[in-house]
């Protein structure tokens, strides 16, 4: 209710600021207050949670077969798609592989080909869109990655995939 | 919407639960269970900017090439996070519901295939989410020939 709310609350209070020369309505800064903590917590329940993906990942056993199977299913799919050297690191246990791209060069060719397009429209899509869509579009399995940002990664983005319900061989380039 | 057409919608759905064999946990007995229809058309194809990915045509979705991603609307009273199942109705597709957080994460389940075969598949949220999401879609990608999005139906189960 508040998260979606604040855009208007916000408008509605600085408006009435505007008008009668006031600070902003109490009740409202409180509901900006409360939204400002409320994405701290989230963003510190994803750091723990990415901790807590690394720990399990850590303590998985390697199931040779399987993941030696999808990583190299994970890199086929990768070729003629991402750029060369996005894919910077691929590693799969027993049910989880963690994959990391490479910051500045996480763009797939397509998104290259899509940024000349737009620069007529001044628009331009962050290379972790891209990523995303690659993730989404390469296997089988559910993921879990950081958002989308509106600029470049300045650092490696890592992504995990998480097999537990499926363990099935991650799709091959055609 | 009017009362008729969610009494058919609620029906509609009732039969895709029982179709896909799906039933809601025993910790949901009391759950209220609302639906919204969301028409194919108003999937966003991906990449943009190009014209031969996807072409939406009245409510449907013509899938060509690549992905789309079709967003689940949110609000009070349908949750992000009380969603039980979505009901995807098309062809030639692979489906999985993800949630998200707005800058923050992005956690998708497991991917569920359509053949060629104009019929339903469902999908579930992904568990263990790091936080509250704060939004829901599908991401969808077409495979072999000509896809279509016909529809897709989300089912909530709001606890009482």
């Amino acid at each position: 209710m508040i998260r979606r709310s604040l855009p208007a609350l916000l408008a509605l209070a600085l408006g009435a600021c505007a008008q009668q020369g006031q600070g902003p309505d109490p009740s409202v800064m409180q509901l900006v207050e409360q939204r400002q903590a409320a994405d701290l917590d989230a963003r510190a329940a994803g750091q723990h949670y990415t901790d807590r993906l690394q720990r399990m990942f850590d303590a998985e056993s390697r199931d040779t077969q399987w993941a030696d199977r999808f990583e190299t299913d994970l890199r086929r799919a990768a070729e003629g798609v991402l750029s060369p050297g996005t894919l910077a690191a691929v590693d799969c246990r027993a049910t989880r592989c963690m994959v990391e791209f490479a910051p500045d060069a996480a763009a797939d060719r397509q998104q290259a080909q899509d940024r000349q397009q737009a620069q007529g429209t001044r628009m331009s899509l962050p290379a972790s869109a891209g990523l995303l869509a690659w993730l989404s579009a390469a296997q089988p399995c559910g993921f879990y990655a950081p958002a989308p940002s509106a600029t470049d990664a300045p650092r490696p983005v890592r992504a995990w995939i998480l097999c537990e319900d499926d363990r099935q061989p991650a799709r091959a380039a055609p | 919407m009017s009362r008729i057409a969610r009494v058919l919608a609620m029906t509609v759905v009732a039969a895709a639960v029982v179709a896909a064999g799906l039933a809601l946990p025993a910790s949901d007995a009391r759950a209220e269970l609302r639906t919204a229809q969301h028409p194919g058309a108003g999937c966003i194809a991906y990449p943009p900017y190009r014209n031969d990915v996807a072409i939406p045509y009245q409510f449907l979705l013509f899938g060509i090439d690549q992905q789309a991603f079709c967003h689940i609307r949110i609000d009070d009273e349908m949750p992000a996070d009380d969603i039980h199942v979505v009901f995807v109705y098309g062809s030639n597709v692979e489906v999985r519901l993800c949630l998200h957080r707005e800058g923050d994460w992005v956690r998708c389940g497991s991917m569920r295939s359509i053949g060629s075969a104009r019929s339903m598949t469902w999908v579930g949220p992904p568990y263990d989410l790091p936080s509250t999401p704060s939004g829901a879609f599908l991401s969808v990608r077409f495979v072999g020939g000509l896809s279509l999005v016909d529809e897709y139906d989300v089912l909530w189960s709001i606890p009482e």
